[in-house]
């Protein structure tokens, strides 16, 4: 656990040159089972692939997403 | 620095629905907040973790503000309404206070500590206070307070379901009945004024 806590560490430190981390902050699941130590991991897993370049980011999330008139639900 | 009440402000008004995080981001990044925004789909539990936001901050200049740049992650395979919140919840912590702030990994371990503990309000610090808030700002902007009050009278004799109003702002379902709830209203209120930002419940806000 130590080198996985030292290497979350290293990561969230390696960004752009020029800039430094400055947060972190998480929207956790459902499960309230979840130890901290269980979140820990999935956030060293998400932070990995951010940092790390595994994924790539998207240019929409839902542009263009279909429209709905309020005034259907007024009447 | 311009607040979570000029979105709400900028966003007022519409008929049309969903409002897309795109215009949310674009906001945000236009009035000064954020410099660059960037949205991935990651692969989590999503059972444990939705998403997260990590946050840095331009190295200090001398004679320059501070850039920020936003980098959110959120479960790749969530349905689309989740996917929204969750991006959305992630880009209000541009409003966080410096004090919440979780910038080295001892903080990290205890913001992990905390929010998968049962919740007690005497352990509640700023950085799990903030992430709480947060979804509720989040869905003040997605949901506006001026749109639930048109559909109140609706939703109260059930000539439209949780589902519909779901569909209509792209939201969670299981968020709908807390807007229609008058402790949410007051709540929001609160954000939308800047009163109890920072501060667990029982410290009284400053004038």
């Amino acid at each position: 656990m130590t080198a996985q806590v030292n290497n979350l560490a290293n990561l969230l430190s390696s960004t752009k040159e020029g800039f430094q981390f400055a947060d972190i902050k998480l929207f956790v699941g459902s499960d309230r089972s979840t130890t901290a130590e269980e979140l820990q991991e999935e956030v060293h897993k998400a932070v990995s692939q951010i940092r790390l370049g595994l994924v790539k980011p998207v240019d929409s999330i839902d542009k263009g997403i279909a429209k709905t008139n309020i005034g259907r639900f007024l009447a | 620095m311009t607040a979570l009440k000029d979105m709400i402000a900028a966003f007022r008004g519409r008929s049309e629905f969903p409002i897309e995080v795109e215009e949310v981001r674009d906001w945000l990044i236009k009035f000064g907040m954020q410099d660059e925004i960037t949205f991935y789909p990651i692969e989590v539990n999503p059972g444990r973790l939705r998403g997260l936001v990590i946050r840095d901050r331009s190295i200090a200049r001398p004679y320059a503000e501070s850039l920020w740049m936003l980098s959110i992650g959120f479960w790749h395979k969530a349905n689309p309404c989740w996917q929204r919140l969750v991006c959305c919840k992630e880009m209000m912590h541009a409003w966080d206070a410096q004090s919440s702030c979780v910038d080295n990994i001892a903080e990290l371990k205890a913001l992990c500590e905390n929010l998968s503990s049962s919740l007690d309000m005497k352990d509640l610090d700023e950085a799990v206070w903030s992430d709480h808030l947060a979804v509720y700002k989040a869905l003040a902007v997605l949901a506006p307070m001026e749109q639930i009050e048109l559909l109140r009278k609706n939703y109260e004799n059930g000539k439209i379901t949780t589902y519909q109003i779901a569909l209509l702002f792209r939201i969670p379902e299981v968020y709908v009945n807390d807007l229609f709830n008058p402790i949410y209203k007051r709540l929001v209120d609160c954000l939308v004024e800047g009163k109890y930002l920072s501060r667990p419940h029982n410290e009284p806000a400053t004038a």
